[in-house]
């Protein structure tokens, strides 16, 4: 395969002049820009090529004034002139042909405006804008059958690349924010004219991973901006009481704001007007309200009144309210007033737009902000995408797809996200009547908790081992009967699954379940499944009987005392987010001592049915501890009746890591061998897990090197950090 | 025509994600291009400050290793009128959370000393109704005599309150928060915040009449309330009549080996126990073992050690 090496040069640069003369209602713009792209490529086979273009723009146009509003110049373009001038060309040679060619126009070098320009006056700021000149004449090559027109490929990605105003977050060229920074200009706003200029550079350099193949571009633009004294009319401004850019919506119940946000209303006259002469009458309205159901992704009611409301108590001046709250208006004769914009969601999303009937007058204004746009969105949102811009900056998501799912920590099973969309995120919950949003990088779980009390401990001891963001006090309303946490939503609501909380609870009137358990949820079929994500644990029942704390003989006349209902709590709620035992062969068996040959022998037996049998069981010897030159005697009344025993195995539910929580510790008795169960229920009990493993390697009594050997050996699971997942989209 | 060669000649040539840079970067561009006037923002922004409002529920700063007082109904979240009532509080720390660079700070353990009496006395415990307000019910707190309190992360308390079936008989029906604090004044050594975690008490009417199930768990949470007031005659009875009704209610069964074992009967009580367990197994194959049940056994069989002989059949003393 032949390898090409192209070499690309782009330089371009532009002059731009804003003229108008003094005294008339006209904005001048003069440009001159020049783009320079060059290219070459060698291979090793002997191939190689040159490329060079350059094309030179010089425009002049002129607008009229059209309209003020806000400050901002309605402008309406009423002639121009330009010429755009190509020049360039290559070479190419390969070891069989060698071909040159140059550039020509390819359309007449007259076109269409190529720039334009905003103007601010009430801030005296203004920007200038450049079309791809290059483009809208094009290029051709003569002769044209030859392989050109690499540099002019480059010198279009140079201008785009230059002109991109999301492209300085990317890395993969020079920023382009220098330049960008170029196109504005600043003037004195109180002037009587207007006489700006400025100009803005970028340069592209780009290498092909081989080597073979340089570029590099040039975009220089320059330019000047005139203009006399902009008519100007009375107009409305809306000034934000507060830094409205950072407000957030939140919320609360159906019919309680969660916040609310006020701005005053100012009347502006122009420079030169008796401003004492004019008042106004301000109609206010909220356009285009979000309506979401319920307040927040877990409310208990489930309303679509309007998000943003227009309430009495916080406006008592106003002379009429809508019912809905949507619309309002002041009362005439006003310079100036306030209007305050209630929330009642986390996501509530509308405009406020104000119209100012000036008295004794037919005129309509339509109130701006200083940020120059005709209706002002609430909460900030100046990428229109229903997400307040302050929480994405915040949280360093601006311009992600809102259905966006990627918290990454806790890194558990690698499976990203916990099943709620960047939206749903920003949206929010209540918890306990608080309203809170959560983290969209971390993975967050909740949990509506009827124990209470030390339950709490244990929640937190779960959430310092997983590292999970833990939401514990959902009211069982919050939570819901279907426990699914972003309920609220419509149908086009960004949503990927259903995300379920968890229940927990003491054992019920009706049932004496009083021990630790996570309750499997039926699946689709109504059949019980594996545990796994939240959605498959309908509810975690715990033992109100156990203690809260346990002490251990570990044998040889060590003896311990552990944390007990904290590590069950945190076991329970680990098998809710896809963690399992780390294994499942330990087995049930029962003991008891039977006759033989005129001498009790202990017998152990797989069902309590067989106790009973003459020809079932088998006889074992009981070591105490891990000792096999002592056992416990069989004449032992203790042995009379079936004793239930939970016999541990390698690689069963007691193996691995001796200090994780999914460890079970109540084996009370391990195989020796030949015959023998290491017995230990007074001697050498099992140690309470407190942590969370990382391997399935077996450690303390289980480490494999240990003496007089590995209890259980090494977890046929284990690793119990890596599987943790809370994101229903999975298992 | 040229343009496009050119695009099919990089196209041929380029690495694909060159390619889709420079693809993206001109449709930044286009998209970016304006002429004429239009809404653009302005060059300059006014400057940034607080708006966002502070909510009411903002709570101080938690210190590492928070001391915790969460409040519960041992009795369940949802109470009969006329079934006992206990009330507990737990007092706990939260394990300290590593700092950026990953250094978990050390956390000493906290003395609480009451200025007087017990510790317990100065915690108070508050029940609101749905609408807010405060009730009085009349709770019996469980006096123990320790003045003060010494609480590491691993640490934790308890503080009870019951109330009697006759006084439960007279709550009006409802849902109410509990939660249990620190009277200030009181004590010495507290913190300047600790968190206290409220729960739900809800309470109805006794449906009558009871089904067996429902009986069965009166006859329990009767004989358990007795057992935690110490009197373990009235627990016995409420027990033998839970089992004659019952014989394989679990926790009539571990109520009954905790009473046995209380008497000196450690050998029955672990009988009752391995009873118990049986049942267990059977009722509920696929479940985790009952761990209350194990322990408990446990810790009676402590009592009970059998006395060892050697493999060979001799007594290790001899």
């Amino acid at each position: 395969m032949r390898l090409f090496l192209m070499c690309i040069a782009l330089i371009f640069s532009a002059s731009w002049a804003f003229c108008a003369a003094p005294n008339d209602d006209k904005v001048t713009l003069t440009i001159n820009a020049t783009c320079v792209a060059d290219s070459t490529l060698t291979d090793p086979h002997g191939l190689s090529m040159k490329d060079k273009i350059t094309a030179i723009l010089s425009e002049r146009a002129v607008y009229r004034i059209v309209a003020v509003e806000g400050g901002l110049l309605d402008l309406e373009l009423i002639n121009h002139s330009n010429t755009v001038k190509i020049s360039g060309g290559g070479t190419y040679k390969d070891p069989i042909e060698s071909r040159s060619w140059t550039y020509i126009a390819g359309k007449p070098a007259t076109n269409n405006v190529q720039g334009g320009v905003s103007i601010d006056t009430l801030h005296g700021t203004g920007k200038i804008f450049i079309e791809d000149f290059m483009a809208a004449i094009g290029a051709k090559a003569s002769p044209e059958d030859v392989q050109a027109g690499s540099a002019y490929g480059e010198a279009g990605m140079t201008f785009g690349t230059a002109t991109g105003e999301s492209f300085p977050s990317q890395t993969l060229f020079e920023s382009n924010e220098s330049f960008l920074k170029g196109l504005y200009f600043t003037f004195d706003p109180k002037s009587k004219h207007i006489s700006a200029g400025g100009q803005a550079n970028y340069k592209l350099t780009r290498k092909s991973e081989d080597g073979y193949y340089i570029g590099s571009g040039k975009l220089n633009v320059s330019y000047q901006v005139q203009s006399g004294l902009p008519p100007a009319g009375p107009m409305v401004v809306l000034i934000p009481k507060g830094d409205y850019k950072k407000w957030l919506p939140r919320a609360k119940g159906p019919n309680t704001p969660g916040n609310a946000i006020t701005f005053g209303i100012e009347l502006r006259v122009p420079k030169g007007e008796k401003a004492k002469e004019k008042t106004a009458q301000f109609e206010i309205e909220l356009l285009d309200t979000s309506r979401h159901p319920g307040t927040t992704m877990n409310s208990p009611w489930t309303g679509v009144d309007p998000d943003l409301k227009i309430l009495r108590v916080n406006n008592p001046a106003l002379l009429k309210i809508s019912p809905d709250g949507q619309t309002a208006k002041t009362a005439k004769g006003l310079k100036s007033a306030t209007i305050t914009v209630s929330s009642f969601d986390g996501a509530a999303m509308g405009k406020l737009s104000v119209l100012a009937r000036i008295d004794g007058e037919d005129t309509v204004l339509t109130a701006q902000l200083d940020s120059h746009v005709t209706e002002v969105s609430i909460p900030y949102d100046l990428d229109g995408n229903t997400i307040a811009d302050a929480w994405e900056e915040a949280n360093d998501v601006l311009g992600k797809p809102l259905d966006t799912d990627e918290d990454a920590e806790p890194q558990g099973d690698r499976n990203n996200g916990d099943g709620l969309t960047l939206w749903e995120e920003y949206r929010g919950f209540l918890e306990d009547g608080k309203y809170i949003r959560t983290d969209p990088k971390k993975k967050d779980l909740f949990i509506c908790d009827l124990i209470g009390g030390r339950s709490k401990k244990g929640i937190n001891r779960f959430a310092a081992l997983t590292k999970l963001d833990v939401h514990h006090s959902l009211t069982v309303d919050e939570l819901n009967y279907t426990r699914i946490i972003n309920r609220n939503r419509s149908e086009d609501s960004p949503h990927v699954v259903d995300q379920h909380g968890l229940l927990m609870e003491k054992f019920t009137k009706d049932k004496e379940d009083y021990d630790g358990w996570a309750v499997e949820a039926p699946d689709a079929r109504g059949v019980l499944d594996d545990l796994g994500t939240p959605k498959s644990t309908t509810r975690i029942i715990l033992a109100h009987n156990l203690s809260d704390k346990i002490t251990k003989n570990l044998g040889k006349g060590v003896t311990k005392t552990y944390e007990y209902f904290t590590p069950v709590v945190a076991h329970e709620l680990l098998h809710a987010c896809n963690v399992r035992h780390h294994g499942e062969v330990d087995i049930k068996v029962y003991w008891k001592s039977k006759t033989v040959d005129g001498k009790k022998v202990l017998f152990e037996y797989e069902r309590i049915e067989d106790c009973s049998q003459p020809e079932k069981g088998y006889p074992i010897k009981a070591y105490i501890g891990e000792d096999s030159n002592s056992k416990y005697n069989p004449e032992d009344p203790l042995w009379d009746t079936p004793f239930p025993i939970v016999l541990g195995v390698y690689c069963g539910q007691h193996s691995g890591n001796e200090d994780c929580v999914m460890r079970y510790d109540i084996s009370q008795a391990a195989f020796s061998g030949g015959g023998g169960r290491f017995c230990l229920f007074w001697e050498g009990q099992e140690p309470v897990g407190q942590g969370l493993c990382t391997s399935s390697d077996g450690t303390g009594v289980n480490d494999p090197g240990r003496k007089p050997g590995s209890r259980y050996y090494h977890a046929a699971k284990g690793n119990c950090a890596d599987q943790i997942c809370v994101n229903d989209l999975y298992h | 025509m040229l343009k496009m060669r050119c695009i099919k000649h990089l196209l041929s040539i380029f690495m694909a994600i060159w390619m889709m840079a420079a693809l993206s970067s001109c449709s930044c561009g286009d998209e970016n291009k304006k002429t004429g006037a239009t809404s653009e923002p302005a060059a300059t922004t006014p400057s940034p400050g607080s708006m966002e409002q502070t909510p009411a529920e903002i709570q101080p700063k938690e210190e590492p290793g928070q001391l915790v007082i969460s409040s519960s109904a041992d009795t369940g979240a949802d109470l009969y009128a006329s079934w006992p009532l206990i009330i507990s509080a737990n007092l706990w720390r939260k394990i300290p959370v590593p700092d950026d660079q990953g250094q978990t700070p050390g956390v000493s353990p906290v003395t609480l000393k009451a200025k007087s009496g017990s510790w317990r006395e100065a915690l108070v415990l508050e029940v609101r109704n749905a609408a807010g307000d405060i009730v009085a019910w009349p709770f019996h707190p469980v006096n123990q005599p320790d003045e003060s309190l010494s609480l590491g992360v691993e640490d934790s308390a308890n503080a009870y309150w019951w109330l009697d079936p006759s006084e439960t008989q007279a709550l009006p029906e409802g849902k109410y928060a509990v939660h249990v604090s620190f009277k200030p004044d009181m004590m010495d050594g507290l913190p300047a915040y600790i968190a206290l975690d409220r729960f739900y008490l809800t309470i109805e009417k006794e449906p009558k009449p009871l089904d067996p199930a429902l009986e069965s768990a009166k006859q329990y949470q009767m004989a358990d309330f007795f057992l935690f007031k110490g009197d373990a005659k009235a627990a016995g009875e409420r027990v033998d009549k839970l089992l004659a009704a019952d014989p394989e209610n679990i926790g009539g069964l571990s109520l009954k080996s905790k009473l046995l074992a209380s008497e000196g009967k450690n050998l029955e009580a672990i009988n009752v126990l391995g009873d118990a367990l049986t049942i267990h197994y059977r009722k509920y194959p696929n479940a985790d073992p009952p761990l209350g049940l194990l322990h408990q056994r446990s810790e009676v069989l402590k009592a009970l050690a059998p006395k060892p002989v050697k493999v060979d059949g001799s007594s290790p003393s001899n």
